[in-house]
This record gives C-alpha cells, structure tokens and sequence, in this order.
C-alpha cells in the first residue's frame, strides 16, 4: 500500500500498526510526534492505531539542545 | 507611547504596528533559544509575552543565552524581565517560574496567539508540539542547532497548517557537540522571523 509520510509517498507491504512502524524506523517514542490524517495521536493509541491506504501520516523527530 | 515605539511605528506604519501590539506571544523556555527569541520580538515590536522557565542563570548559559556575568544565579525569568524591559520599558511580561509537564501544558498558553518552542529536551519538544501543533495558534519549535558550521542547513520547514520548524534536524546537542551562540542565534532568530511574518502577512510564511 501506499500513504504519505511528511509529505512523500512511501510504500509498505502488510498491515502495519504505527508502534511497529515507529520501531521498524528506529525512532525513539518519547522523542516524536506523530499525526495521522490531521488528528494527533497519542503514544497509547500507537499499538492499537492500523495504517492504510492514502493515509497521511506525519512523524516529527526531535533532537536536544536550546 | 514612549520613543521607541514611535519609531517602530514609523518603521511598521501604524496598521501593521497594531497587529504587533495586539499579538501575544508564548514561550516555552528561557535557555539559548528562548532569551535570544524573546530579544529579537522586543526588538521587533512585541508587547506581550509569557514565558515560562524554572531554571536559574549559571556561567556556562553565558557562551549563548541573552544574559550577563552580573546575572548568574538569578532566576532566568527574573533576569529575561530585567533585560528585555531594558530595551522597551513599556512591556507586559508574564514570567513564570514553572516546569511545563504534561499535567499543565495544555493550559499553559491560554491566551496566547503564538507560541514558540525553546526548550532543551527533545522530549520536552515532542510534549509540547503533542499539545499545539494542531491547535490553531501559530506553533514554532526548534530541532537541531548544535555546534558550528554548515549554518545554511538551519531551515525552516513547514510541518502543518500553522506549524513551523527550524533546525538542521540532525544536530543534537551533548557533551561533545555543545550549542554555541551563532547556530542558536540563527535558530532563534528565524523562530522570531517567523512570528513576524506570520503576524504582518496574515498567516502566510512559506
């Protein structure tokens, strides 16, 4: 299937919930957020929350220092 | 009106000098980010802030942060006060000495047209861009601005309706890779341009 991530089109094979595509790309949960078809979803519906077709899904990483 | 603010006046004209006054600004965080953002929307014509951090002044805040050797050991809100009524006296500061948590961030902006994000922590960034990024205020965080070098990869992305980040995504700081004033200043710099243009141009930026 194919959706968009921050704006590109990816593919990915198989039903994915965001948690196993949050690990699958290494990024560390406390340090992300993450949008899903304009609603931002928090880290205890990562688990339970399927991707589809089309979705449009944004993560945004965060690194230390101010 | 005191002098000052009649010659932002005069560099604004006075409908878009209005929308300046009338903005009130949030900021998470008075470290390096944080002060020096703060700085440059006084200087721009800002009025009304409020700005939260717990943290007290110490020497190694001096290699980047908006404040003086005089300084160390004050509270930084006290100190921002003292400093940013220094260049316009006609101020409406709301300082606080508060650690945002997720128990009080979601209301700690109430109020406030824009907010922008100047903490230290990633996690501390991703708990506040949970609570605004989608909130319908202007959100300006920033990721990514240690050490020195390549500062043209310090842009400006475009993450969502209203939601702005500035960084070079990659650039943690730690032990090895300390933030220093240029990249910090740049990376403040453009959060407060940002809220400029976001206020004069009616929400158009990129």
């Amino acid at each position: 299937m194919r959706l968009n991530l921050n704006g590109k089109a990816i593919d990915l094979e198989g039903k994915i919930f965001i948690a196993q595509f949050v690990e699958d790309r290494k990024l560390d949960p406390s340090k992300i957020v993450v949008e899903l078809n304009g609603v931002i979803l928090e880290n205890t519906d990562w688990a339970s929350t399927k991707l589809r077709e089309a979705d449009n899904l944004i993560i945004v990483s965060f690194v230390g220092g101010g | 009106m005191n002098c000052f603010a009649k010659e932002l006046e005069n560099y604004f004209g006075h409908a878009n000098y209005k929308k300046i006054l009338n903005c009130r600004i949030g900021i998470a965080g008075a470290g390096g980010l944080g002060s020096n953002c703060a700085c440059f929307l006084v200087r721009s014509g800002f009025r009304k802030f409020r700005i939260y951090d717990f943290d007290k002044v110490s020497y190694s805040n001096l290699n980047r942060q908006f404040y003086f050797y005089r300084q160390v050991g004050s509270y930084k809100v006290d100190a921002l006060k003292k400093n940013l009524l220094d260049i316009n006296p006609a101020l409406e500061l709301d300082m606080r000495k508060e650690l945002l948590t997720h128990k009080n961030t979601d209301s700690a902006f109430s109020g406030c047209d824009i907010i922008i994000e100047a903490f230290d922590k990633a996690e501390a960034k991703s708990m506040l861009a949970e609570a605004y990024m989608n909130s319908g205020k202007l959100y300006v965080s920033a990721s990514g601005l240690a050490g020195w070098g390549n500062s043209d990869e310090i842009q400006i992305r475009k993450m969502h309706d209203n939601f702005y980040l500035v960084g070079d995504m990659v650039s943690e700081a730690s032990a090895s890779k300390p933030p220093f004033a240029p990249r910090v200043n740049i990376a403040s710099a453009k959060e407060a341009d940002i809220a400029l243009t976001w206020v004069l141009e009616n929400g158009k930026i990129l």
